[in-house]
């Protein structure tokens, strides 16, 4: 296969992922940072990177386009959240708020969304991939970097203190 | 509820996010266009004013304040008294200490912080100067640590109150070896306090409307800020109980080159 060809290839496939996973990145991302633009910002660097390292994505077994893709978008986010603009800003700013694009949801779903987004960093990951992208806890090992077992004790812990806030009746 | 419920209370907040196939085309022209090292367009904007901003913001009032005779610098930098850049070496010694007692925290550094805050010190082997005053009814909500790009040990913890008040405190603790930190605090100049304490420089004032004190010393960098008047910023830096192998002396401070 030529190189010209390889690349056109390798272009629409990488387009195919764009279409497929940008808005659920976005929405990942929207709940990382509380800030739509910046998480646009965060998900076209998500896309740079692997399209920078889409080599080393090809030499990884078992790995989804769409784990690589979510493992790269949190560290992205993270690392956004660790500028010290976003510590000294928009930390204090945005605790207990949610974007206005939920302004529309009815209060209890607004009230759980806002005990996930105020849950500390570690433990929202997990929520949010188990729940929300209906990833494997073996998956969100992956994405994240850690053992299993540790993704299991974070999940446990992640609903003790969403049940603590929502309260025992809430049957989570 | 039930977390089941939490995708399609995501999805349905979140309904008005979607991709139309410009959005994909503009992904991809970015990418393609080889100008991956570029920042992305909002941010980068954002970076470009607010740089623009400070830069104006800074030399203007720097030009009025040396006009009226007050001496901007020697508060516009924290470290030493003529020089931003420190050069020390690292006493280790707090740590091996530290971590042969039970706690490396006095009892009231541990009434003021709580112990999952201490305990989190504890786990990294690190034991700061914290102070032993924090304004009554903040409890930690979100603590964070981290190793950053230059090799700092980074804590941050956030505190809130029950009327929703929050203050950050952000440590930056040096690792082993030899060390060299300067710190800049950009201050509005409206209101400002700085002075010393046991050997430790302090500068506390507003940050962007943000109300901030920051000091470093032997261990680390520390900034906090968020919803707490200068008064209550000023009396928790006054609490802090110096160990005093974390000053700083002046046959430390060197001018040379970082190592």
């Amino acid at each position: 296969m030529s190189d010209a060809k390889e690349f056109i290839d390798r272009e629409q496939q990488f387009r195919s992922w764009v279409e497929q996973y940008r808005t659920e990145l976005i929405r990942i991302c929207i709940l990382y940072l509380s800030d739509y633009p910046l998480a646009e910002d965060a998900v076209q660097e998500t896309f740079m990177k692997a399209w920078k390292n889409i080599d080393k994505f090809e030499g990884r077994n078992g790995c989804t386009p769409k784990t690589w893709l979510i493992s790269i978008a949190i560290n992205t986010c993270k690392s956004y959240r660790r500028t010290r603009w976003f510590r000294l800003t928009r930390m204090p700013e945005i605790r207990g708020q949610l974007p206005d694009y939920f302004a529309d949801m009815k209060p209890e779903d607004r009230d759980i969304l806002i005990d996930i987004s105020n849950l500390p960093e570690k433990y929202k990951s997990v929520i949010l991939l188990y729940y929300y992208q209906m990833m494997t806890q073996s998956e969100i090992a992956d994405v994240l970097g850690i053992s299993r077992s540790l993704v299991n004790y974070r999940l446990e812990k992640a609903l003790h203190m969403l049940r603590i806030t929502l309260g025992e009746e809430e049957h989570i | 509820m039930k977390t089941n419920d939490i995708r399609r209370i995501i999805d349905t907040g979140l309904a008005n996010v979607t991709t139309t196939p410009q959005d994909v085309d503009a992904v991809m022209n970015h990418i393609l266009s080889g100008s991956a090292r570029k920042k992305a367009p909002v941010r980068k904007a954002r970076v470009v004013i607010a740089a623009l901003a400070a830069v104006m913001i800074t030399l203007l009032l720097s030009v009025i304040a040396q006009a009226l005779g007050i001496p901007v610098w020697d508060v516009f930098v924290i470290g030493t008294d003529n020089n931003v850049k420190i050069n020390v070496d690292r006493d280790d010694r707090f740590t091996t200490e530290a971590q042969n007692h039970i706690s490396g925290f006095s009892s009231d550094e541990i009434a003021a912080w709580g112990e999952e805050t201490c305990n989190i010190f504890d786990e990294i082997g690190i034991y700061p100067d914290l102070p032993s005053y924090v304004p009554e009814g903040f409890v930690l909500t979100d603590p964070i640590t981290y190793v950053d790009g230059f090799g700092y040990i980074c804590v941050d913890l956030l505190y809130e109150n029950a009327d929703g008040k929050t203050f950050t405190f952000v440590s930056d603790i040096y690792q082993a070896g030899r060390y060299s930190y300067s710190l800049s605090v950009e201050f509005d100049y409206r209101e400002y306090r700085s002075f010393n304490l046991q050997g430790v420089d302090y500068v506390i004032g507003s940050n962007l409307s943000i109300n901030s004190a920051a000091w470093f010393d032997k261990k680390g960098c520390y900034t906090i800020s968020g919803d707490l008047s200068i008064d209550e910023l000023e009396k928790m830096v006054r609490s802090i109980e110096r160990d005093f192998d974390s000053v700083i002396m002046p046959d430390d401070l060197k001018s040379g080159a970082n190592e």
